[in-house]
């Protein structure tokens, strides 16, 4: 998790003129998740045994919330500016079956981002970054034994403006990163692939002169 | 070559897009657990349910302390197989809001038992169907104080099991798979929900899977 940032300490050393640039960067994004885990329930077999009555697998993911990124952005040239965030989604782990949704436990979600942006025709950019992602939640259900922290890649499309001398960026972005519990290892399953996507909002106080 | 790096780079991304899944459960995982009627009715919770248990633990010495520490313990091995919420066994101080009432066999009982008798050997999951099908609930036992109630089943545990070390919690970790709606016997000696001398107080592997099968059944009779 601190590999991004600390990554980004080590540019800003060697590079005093990006330094004095440095500016905070806020950013608030909704996000929605893809299916965390499926439950594939019964092997065909049990399912003709248990007939029509077996309802459909169920399934869990990271309910639609906000999350909140903190971090520092400095532009390297006119067209490329290079970001390091720190990021937190409270959400919730939600379930879904054949009975309806429901709220299991408490979620967070927190990653660690290095992103470089580069600027298309203004105001619109293009963004990819890499990172780290882990899971947090109550020590019960799928995350009774923790949950693997895993490598996060994001990709955004959005536009920049200067506004009031601050730096307003609106984007879309999408990510993906690998999910797995040594729960679910331990129960004979498999670890898998998790997309988000979003609309985010950022400031860059300071930015806009 | 360039189109076998395609196919690989595809598989790579296709194989990164498939969920985290658990393991379908084979046949033999899952012993039979519906309701013993005519025809079998799958009963149990709503899903989502938490289930309230009030711990009688009567007036002995030593007696509600070791009965509220096996309640803990079987709540607790059952709850942690609730992956996806299903279901939720929890402590409630307050009998108005029980849905269960665990208790010794001699102590004073704080629910009226005498419409629907616990008839067992050493331990006892009571409940009685609402006009005689359970698929119209189950009755509530009126409780003793004249009070509104709605326990609907009780599990009574004979005090003489005390002696036997362990034996306890074995027992009421049973009686909450049987609360739970695994409504039959294991035939397999290893497994917590097998109808003779248990061997462990841990669900395993077979009774993980059955009851989450179970929690995955459309209920025909919800108590």
């Amino acid at each position: 998790m601190r590999a991004a940032p600390s990554l980004f300490v080590c540019l800003l050393l060697v590079s005093p003129v990006a330094a004095q640039r440095l500016r905070l960067d806020l950013r608030v994004a909704v996000l929605s998740s893809s299916t965390l885990v499926e439950d594939l329930l019964a092997t065909p077999s049990l399912k003709a045994r248990l007939g029509a009555g077996l309802g459909n697998a169920p399934g869990a993911r990271a309910a639609l919330a906000p999350e909140l990124s903190l971090g520092g952005s400095v532009p390297l040239n006119a067209k490329v500016r290079l970001s390091a965030l720190a990021g937190w989604q409270p959400t919730r782990l939600r379930a879904e079956d054949s009975s309806g949704a429901r709220d299991v436990q408490d979620l967070s979600l927190l990653h660690a981002l290095l992103e470089l942006e580069f600027a298309l025709s203004a105001p619109v950019f293009l963004s990819g970054g890499v990172g780290m992602l882990g899971y947090r939640s109550e020590q019960e259900g799928l995350f009774a034994e923790g949950a693997d922290l895993a490598p996060l890649l994001r990709l955004g499309f959005g536009a920049r403006w200067a506004l009031a001398g601050q730096s307003v960026a609106v984007r879309a972005i999408g990510d993906m990163h690998r999910f797995g519990t040594p729960l679910l290892r331990s129960a004979g399953g498999s670890g898998g692939g998790v997309f988000r996507y979003g609309v985010q909002v950022g400031v860059v106080p300071g930015g806009g002169r | 070559m360039r189109a076998r790096r395609v196919a690989c780079a595809a598989a790579v991304l296709l194989a990164a897009c498939e969920s985290a899944a658990l393991p379908p459960r084979p046949n033999a995982d899952v012993y039979e657990f519906r309701l013993p009627t005519q025809p079998p009715l799958v009963l149990r919770w709503a899903s989502g349910a938490t289930v309230r248990v009030y711990v009688a633990g009567g007036t002995v010495a030593g007696q509600a302390a070791a009965l509220a520490a096996a309640f803990d313990q079987g709540a607790a091995a059952w709850n942690q197989y609730a992956l996806f919420g299903e279901y939720r066994l929890a402590v409630t101080g307050d009998l108005g809001q029980a849905d269960m009432v665990l208790r010794w066999s001699g102590e004073v009982s704080p629910v009226d038992l005498s419409q629907c008798l616990p008839a067992g050997a050493r331990a006892v999951t009571t409940f009685c169907a609402e006009n005689g099908d359970p698929r119209n609930g189950l009755a509530v036992f009126p409780r003793t104080d004249g009070s509104p109630g709605r326990v609907k089943m009780v599990v009574t545990i004979l005090p003489s099991q005390l002696t036997i070390a362990g034996r306890v919690p074995q027992l009421v970790t049973h009686e909450l798979g049987h609360v739970l709606g695994i409504s039959r016997h294991s035939d397999e000696p290893r497994d917590l929900m097998y109808g003779g001398d248990l061997s462990t107080a841990t669900p395993s592997r077979r009774d993980q899977a059955t009851v989450q099968v179970l929690y995955q059944m459309r209920p025909e009779a919800v108590p």
